[in-house]
């Protein structure tokens, strides 16, 4: 039996990255910007493109840091037009957060159930959020569970999100002291 | 003078305090009965931050503190 070809093995690999940590992806890409939106754009982009890379390159060694990395150049070309100096303290961040490639990711899932879940967040929408940008789950299916159609899900999902990156709310796990407004 | 533009409604938060419970609700205050008594201009890094002065405000235990994000300044034109 031959071994299986890149072609064989990379569309496994995706599925795999992309089910297992897409929370983890998100939330390390939205803590750079703090904008959930383009962080799940971005993702998406990068695993879009993966099936046509990793055939041809093979499967990285470490496909959630490919698709990080892939990710991050996409927010980096989004945001080239908007303001040099912006651009560059963003850079910056980037490069004192961006893991390497071979050492573990930190952990930020927590921070973006945190954000999904905040005093400012309507109630109602702090599960959908959290299924949608830490679980992956897609908001037809969480429109099915809250029985509502889903386009409004989805457009709910949309302001929710907006809302977190317009309002400044701050990606970060609450401090005991801060525990005010958490009690709810 | 002074003069700013406000990020819209969706980005509002309303905070209030009651039997000493601290509550932020998503979204301008609504209740026909209040109205814009005045305002206070603060430079913060987040909403979180902004929440801990709007508690400061003596009209949160009695009436709301709507907390709105300023429009950011415009980006520099495109090279």
């Amino acid at each position: 039996m031959n071994a299986p070809t890149h072609m064989e093995t990379a569309r496994p690999a995706a599925e795999q990255a992309a089910r297992a940590s897409y929370g983890k992806l998100v939330a390390i890409l939205a803590s750079w910007e703090n904008d959930i939106t383009n962080a799940e754009e971005a993702l998406s982009e990068a695993l879009f493109s993966s099936p046509t890379v990793w055939p041809e390159r093979g499967v990285p060694s470490n496909p959630e840091a490919w698709l990080v990395a892939a990710a991050r150049n996409r927010l980096k070309n989004a945001t080239r037009d908007e303001n040099v100096r912006w651009l560059a303290e963003q850079e910056i961040l980037h490069r004192l957060k961006m893991p390497e490639e071979d050492q573990p990711f930190p952990e930020d899932r927590l921070r973006l159930m945190f954000v999904c879940a905040h005093p400012a967040i309507d109630p109602a929408m702090r599960t959908p959020l959290i299924l949608k940008t830490v679980l992956g789950i897609d908001a037809t299916r969480i429109a099915a569970a809250f029985l509502v159609k889903p386009a409004t899900m989805l457009q709910w999902l949309v302001r929710a999100k907006t809302r977190i990156r317009d309002a400044g709310i701050r990606f970060s796990v609450p401090n005991p002291a801060f525990g005010q407004g958490w009690h709810s | 003078m002074k003069g700013d533009g406000l990020l819209g409604p969706h980005a509002a938060t309303t905070l209030r305090i009651r039997g000493g419970k601290r509550t932020a609700e998503d979204g301008p205050f609504v209740d026909a009965e209040e109205r814009l008594g005045g305002y206070f201009v603060i430079e913060v890094p987040d909403l979180d931050a902004a929440l801990d002065w709007a508690e400061k405000s003596p009209s949160a235990l009695t009436a709301s503190v709507e907390v709105r994000p300023v429009l950011p300044p415009t980006p520099a034109p495109k090279q």
